[in-house]
């Protein structure tokens, strides 16, 4: 299926890819359907697009890459909407804020978006954990990713 | 909005199945106890309202994010190469 963006315009999507959230994103109940695009090939970015709706979109990140040790513990009613029988079929990503100033970059690790990857069913879920920030600074997170490309041992 | 007087201890049920317990009142904190069924959603209002917010700021930070997302690309790539001299 063909689907208008406002950044990307017309973006050509398998039907399958899909992604529907009965209950949208927090702040956007009645925007339902969205599909996932990369930012570009190797980026640790990825583009949660409204399908209905171009000028919506989310940059958002996987969650484990940037936290390894991040941990979701979802309600019995996360799991019912989710529809999820086993942990690998959810896949977990953050939402990003990009201010003016990319280094006041932050990921809402509070209320992940957490994609049933098998039958396309997404929640965003609000953790009740404390320790979990609406807003964590990721600059530094993203310094520690990316120079792992230049601990290749080079060609001599 | 109906607005109830209760002491420490006492109780309000909502409906047949709901019932909030003030636990403890000391120095403008209130511990409450929720009694429900598992299916009940209980949620602490400001956190969803933060949640959300962060949503909007990530949308309306989003209008240029593709240049600013290459730009941020390009400024570790910078940094990392000034480390490797």
């Amino acid at each position: 299926m063909n689907i208008k963006t406002s950044r990307f315009g017309e973006v050509d999507v398998d039907d399958d890819a899909v992604i529907s959230m009965p209950e949208g994103m927090l702040g956007f109940s009645e925007i339902t359907r969205y599909v996932l695009i990369q930012h570009r090939d190797g980026s640790p970015f990825l583009w949660y697009q409204a399908v209905d709706e171009p000028n919506l979109a989310f940059v958002v990140v996987d969650a484990f890459t940037f936290f390894p040790d991040y941990e979701v513990i979802m309600s019995s009613e996360d799991v019912k909407i989710l529809d999820c029988s086993q942990p690998g079929d959810l896949a977990v990503f953050l939402v990003v804020v990009i201010p003016d100033n990319p280094e006041d970059m932050t990921a809402n690790l509070r209320g992940p978006l957490v994609i049933n990857v098998t039958n396309k069913v997404a929640r965003q879920v609000v953790l009740t954990d404390d320790k979990y920030s609406p807003h964590h600074s990721i600059m530094e997170e993203m310094r520690k990713q990316l120079p792992a490309e230049e601990e290749l041992p080079k060609p001599t | 909005m109906l607005v109830l007087k209760r002491k420490e201890g006492q109780s309000i049920d909502v409906g047949d199945d709901v019932r909030i317990v003030l636990r403890e009142i000391h120095g403008g904190h209130v511990k409450i106890g929720i009694v429900a069924p598992k299916d009940v959603r209980v949620k602490r209002t400001e956190i969803e309202e933060s949640v959300a917010r962060e949503n909007i700021r990530a949308v309306e930070s989003s209008g240029d994010a593709r240049m600013k997302l290459t730009e941020i690309v390009q400024k570790l790539d910078s940094e990392k190469l000034l480390q490797g001299e």
